[in-house]
C-alpha cells in the first residue's frame, strides 16, 4: 500500500465508497435495460424459458400494427399536454406564491402535498368525484347550471381529457417546488430598477422573471416530460388504455402485450421503442436548447 | 385618495383570492374523498351534497373485513427496507461524488437511467428475480424499487453533502480520524435534515408504487395497499365508502411525514435536480 502515492490511494478510496452503488446500478438497472432489449429480439413469452432470436420481427409486426400507431400518437398527446399543463399551472401558483402576504407558508403545504400522494388515491378520487351519475362533478355542473345533462367523463370523447386532469394535479407540484426557490433567486432590485423605468407587468414577466428561471424551466421540462412520457399507473388504473383505445399510450400497451398476452418479447420491443423515440427527443432537445 | 397602504392592502387580497382557485383543485379531492369515507352508504348516493350525518362504518368494515391490515404491514416493511438500503448506498456514494472528482460526468449517466421507461426495466426484472427467487419477497421488491430511487438519491445525498465544507472533513482527520470517521461523526450529522428528507421521498416512491408491486408480488398474502386498494375497486358493485375510507387511510402516513419535513422536501428537490447549490 505504501507504494501507492497519496493521490491514488485517494482515486481508489473515492471508488470504494461508489462501488455498492454501481454494482446496485448495473445489477438492478443496466442489466435488466440490456436483458429488455435483448428480449424485443426474440419470441420469448411469459411461460416457458426457451426462445428463439427472430430478428427485426417484433419490430416489423409493430410498424405494420395500426394499434401501436395509435398509441404512439397519444403517447405524445398525453405526455405534451400534460407537461405544457403542469408548467403552465405550476408557474402561475408559484407566481401568486412568492408574493408576501400572511399564511404563505401554509398555502405552499397544501398545494404541494399531491406530490407525496400514491397514485391509486388520485385515481380512485377522481374515479369516484367524475362518476357519471354519482359523482360530485357533474352534480355540481348539473346544480350551477353550467350543464343539462350528466357528462361522462371516461367515455371515449373525453377520457384522454379526464386522465391529463388526474395527472396534473397529481403532478404540478413538482413545478411549483422547483420553480418557487427560482423565482425568489431572483434579485428584488431588478424589479425595483423596471418599476422606476416605467415597464408594464408583463414586460418585467417577459424580460426579468422568464431570464431567471430559464435554467429551471428546463430542468422540468426534462424530467417532467421524461416521466409523463413513461407514466404507466395512472392510465393503467384509471381507463386501462380504453375506451376503444383512446387513452392506450407506449407503456400501457407494452404492459398489455407481457402480461395480458404474454408476449414478452413483443411488449420488450414496444417499450424499447419507446425508450428509442425519448433518446432521439431528448438529444434534440438539448442539442436544440444548447443554443 | 387610496393611499401607499391600502394599495398594498388590497394586492395582498388579490393575490389571496387568486391563489383559492388552484387551492380548490388541490385540495377539493382530499376534503371530499375524507367526507366520503365517513358517509353512510345511503348519503353517498343521495341528492344531497352533504351527509346526513357521520359514520364509521366504512372503516370497520376496511379494518374487519378485507386484508387491510395484512397489506398495511407489507407495505411498511418493504418501503423500510427500499429506504434502508437506498440511503446506505447512496450515502457512502454521495459523499464520494461530493468530496472526490470523477472522471465521468456522474449525472449524465444517471440521467439516461431516468429515461429507461419503468415498464421495460419490470419485465427482465420480473424474469431475473424469479430465478434467483425473489420474486413474492419482501427483499425482491425492495431491491425493485430501490433501482428507480437509487440514482435520484445519490445526487440529492451528493447535493446536500457539497453544502457542508470539506474543511470539516480535514478537521476531524487531523484529530485522528479516517475518512470514515469523519463522514460518520462529522459530515452525517450535519447532513441529517437532508438524509431525512432524501428518507421520506424514498419511503414514499415505494409507498405508492403499483407496477413493481403488482409486478413482482404473486400471492395475495404479500400485496401491499396499492395494489389491493386497487382490487377493491376493480369488481362489479363497487363500495365507494369503503375504498375512499382505503384511500385516506394510504394517505395519512404521507401526511404525517409530510408534514414533518415539508420545509426541507423544498429545498432538497431543488438541489437533486439541478445539482445548484
Amino acid at each position: 500500500m505504501n507504494n501507492l502515492s497519496m493521490e491514488r490511494r485517494q482515486v481508489l478510496f473515492s471508488y470504494l465508497l461508489l462501488a455498492p452503488l454501481l454494482i446496485m446500478v448495473a445489477v438492478i438497472a443496466l442489466y435488466p435495460l440490456i436483458y429488455a432489449v435483448v428480449l424485443s429480439f426474440t419470441d420469448r413469452d411469459l411461460f416457458s424459458t426457451g426462445m428463439h432470436f427472430i430478428g427485426l420481427e417484433n419490430f416489423r409486426t409493430l410498424a405494420e400494427s395500426p394499434e401501436f400507431w395509435r398509441a404512439t400518437v397519444n403517447t405524445f398527446v398525453y405526455a405534451g399536454s400534460c407537461t405544457i399543463a403542469q408548467i403552465v399551472l405550476g408557474l402561475a401558483t408559484s407566481l401568486l406564491l412568492v408574493q408576501k402576504f400572511r399564511g404563505n407558508y401554509y398555502f405552499r403545504a397544501i398545494l404541494t402535498f399531491p406530490y407525496l400522494v400514491p397514485t391509486i388515491v388520485a385515481v380512485l378520487v377522481f374515479q369516484w368525484m367524475m362518476n357519471d351519475v354519482f359523482g360530485i362533478v357533474n352534480r355540481l355542473l348539473i346544480w350551477s347550471g353550467i350543464i343539462d345533462e350528466a357528462i361522462g367523463w371516461f367515455g371515449v370523447e373525453r377520457a384522454m381529457f379526464s386522465v391529463v386532469l388526474v395527472s396534473v394535479w397529481r403532478f404540478f407540484p413538482f413545478a411549483i417546488m422547483l420553480f418557487v426557490p427560482a423565482l425568489e433567486a431572483i434579485p428584488g432590485e431588478l424589479y425595483e430598477a423596471s418599476e422606476v423605468d416605467g415597464a408594464t407587468a408583463w414586460q418585467r414577466f417577459w424580460h426579468i422573471t422568464l431570464p431567471g428561471i430559464k435554467e429551471v424551466m428546463w430542468v422540468i421540462v426534462v424530467l417532467r416530460g421524461i416521466w409523463m412520457f413513461n407514466m404507466f399507473d395512472i392510465i393503467w388504473l384509471m381507463t386501462g388504455g380504453g375506451p376503444i383505445g383512446k387513452t392506450q399510450i407506449l407503456p400501457v400497451y407494452s404492459f398489455l402485450q407481457a402480461f395480458q398476452e404474454y408476449e414478452i418479447g413483443l411488449g420488450s420491443a414496444t417499450a424499447t421503442t419507446g425508450l428509442v423515440i425519448l433518446v432521439i427527443l431528448m438529444g434534440f432537445y438539448f442539442k436544440v436548447g444548447k443554443k | 385618495m387610496i393611499s401607499l397602504e391600502h394599495k398594498v392592502v388590497v394586492r395582498r387580497l388579490a393575490v389571496v383570492l387568486s391563489l383559492l382557485a388552484p387551492i380548490s383543485f388541490v385540495a377539493f379531492p382530499y376534503f371530499w374523498m375524507t367526507l366520503c369515507s365517513f358517509s353512510s352508504e345511503k348519503d353517498l348516493f343521495s341528492d344531497q351534497f352533504l351527509p346526513s350525518q357521520l359514520t364509521l362504518s366504512h372503516y370497520v368494515h376496511l379494518f374487519e373485513r378485507t386484508p387491510f391490515f395484512i397489506q398495511f404491514k407489507n407495505s411498511v416493511i418493504v418501503a423500510v427496507a427500499a429506504t434502508l438500503i437506498c440511503l446506505a448506498i447512496s450515502t457512502l456514494a454521495g459523499y464520494s461524488l461530493s468530496r472526490f472528482r470523477q472522471r465521468w460526468s456522474f449525472e449524465k449517466a444517471m440521467l439516461i437511467i431516468y429515461m429507461i421507461p419503468p415498464v421495460l426495466m419490470v419485465i427482465p426484472i420480473l424474469l431475473v428475480f424469479s430465478r434467483l427467487h425473489l420474486t413474492n419477497t419482501y427483499l425482491g421488491l425492495a431491491l425493485g424499487h430501490s433501482s428507480f430511487m437509487l440514482p435520484f438519491s445519490a445526487l440529492t445525498l451528493a447535493a446536500y453533502f457539497n453544502n457542508i465544507p470539506p474543511t470539516l472533513d480535514e478537521a476531524a482527520m487531523v484529530d485522528g480520524s479516517g475518512r470514515l470517521g469523519a463522514l460518520v461523526r462529522v459530515v452525517l450529522p450535519l447532513a441529517l435534515p437532508g438524509i431525512a428528507a432524501t428518507g421520506v421521498i424514498i419511503f414514499a416512491n415505494s409507498w405508492n408504487d403499483y407496477l413493481f408491486a403488482f409486478t413482482l408480488m404473486a400471492t395475495k398474502n404479500m400485496q401491499t395497499l396499492p395494489v389491493g386498494v386497487a382490487e377493491m375497486a376493480d369488481g362489479q358493485t363497487l363500495q365507494w365508502g369503503i375504498i375512499m375510507s382505503a384511500a385516506v387511510m394510504i394517505t395519512a402516513p404521507m401526511l404525517l411525514f409530510f408534514l414533518l419535513v415539508q420545509r426541507k422536501l423544498l429545498a432538497g428537490f431543488i438541489f437533486a435536480v439541478t445539482g445548484e447549490k
